[in-house]
């Protein structure tokens, strides 16, 4: 159900990412209003959806339900380029495994209550935290909205503030660094009540694709 | 407070919080808050969440620095229903 979309199989994926593309400008621009990221096109794409950029996919039954971004924080990034103010008071921690983490929604009919919960969005976070792991990406940055704050807690993660949260298109926002390992896998998992691996494994370019 | 890696406040905020994240005991998370803020030139804390209508404030305390006769008073006069500090958190709840 969760497919890991990378520069080396996207041609796999081609429908879907676009699908993904036009899901975030719905929940982004119309439904959220972050206006600056609107396009004509109306599908939300910005500097970072390069080639470097991982998407995490929920996809059921062929339709695109949920997703996620990772950018190596190696390259330039959310963080680095747009925010890097928000990260001053400790720095922003930049190496191979560290990733940082945006863009993460699921469609609204697949929400369960805004900041608590929900399967897709507990599949969804399970998928990257095994990719992250299946990667040896040791954290994540994240510019988090501060209702955010208890859902992380709940799910037992440790979130190390990086600055003071801003006023950002009306939400309060904090710029975190959150260490992964099997311990953030398990009590997410134990959260959502997830019992399995989420991840569908994509053989790169070959097109083996296994459902795990 | 700026949001700048040499303004004191700033950072202090910041440590304050990595502390906090190791202690496991809530009399403990207690008295370190209460020392910060003391830092910051508040002598008395109290903590609490909004009352709903079936509930009193002081089923809703946290934790509390203050005399107790004034959390007493305060609770019987319901002063809740008066304190900007309470409206101001009341207005953001979702």
């Amino acid at each position: 159900m969760i497919h890991v979309v990378t520069s080396a199989n996207r041609h796999l994926y081609e429908p879907e990412l676009l699908e993904h593309f036009r899901l975030r400008h719905e929940i982004y621009v119309v439904e959220r209003k972050w206006k600056e990221l609107a396009r004509p096109d109306g599908f939300e794409r910005d500097q970072f959806d390069n080639r470097d950029a991982t998407y995490v996919l929920a996809i059921d039954k062929g339709e695109v339900i949920g997703g996620s971004r990772l950018l190596p924080t190696t390259c330039p990034h959310l963080l680095s380029e747009v925010f890097s103010h928000l990260a001053a008071v400790r720095g922003l921690p930049r190496a191979a495994d560290i990733y940082e983490w945006t863009r993460m929604f699921v469609i609204k009919s697949r929400r369960e209550g805004r900041t608590m919960g929900g399967l897709t969005r507990g599949l969804v976070i399970c998928g990257v935290l095994e990719h992250c792991l299946d990667n040896g990406i040791a954290s994540l940055t994240a510019l988090v909205e501060m209702f955010w704050l208890p859902l992380f807690h709940a799910m037992g993660w440790k979130l190390i503030p990086l600055g003071l949260p801003e006023l950002i298109s009306g939400e309060w926002s904090i710029a975190v660094q959150m260490p992964v390992d099997e311990s953030t896998l398990a009590s997410t998992r134990a959260f959502h009540g997830i019992a399995d691996r989420a991840l569908v494994t994509v053989q790169s370019a070959s097109a083996n694709v296994t459902a795990a | 407070v700026k949001n700048k890696g040499n303004d004191i406040y700033a950072v202090r905020t910041l440590d304050f919080i990595e502390r906090i994240q190791q202690l496991r005991k809530y009399d403990e998370i207690c008295a370190h808050i209460v020392e910060e803020m003391e830092w910051f030139g508040f002598n008395c804390l109290t903590s609490f969440s909004v009352p709903t209508a079936e509930q009193t404030l002081k089923n809703c305390l946290w934790m509390n620095s203050r005399p107790q006769d004034y959390i007493d008073r305060y609770s019987e006069k319901n002063y809740i229903l008066h304190d900007p500090v309470g409206s101001e958190v009341a207005s953001h709840v979702r």
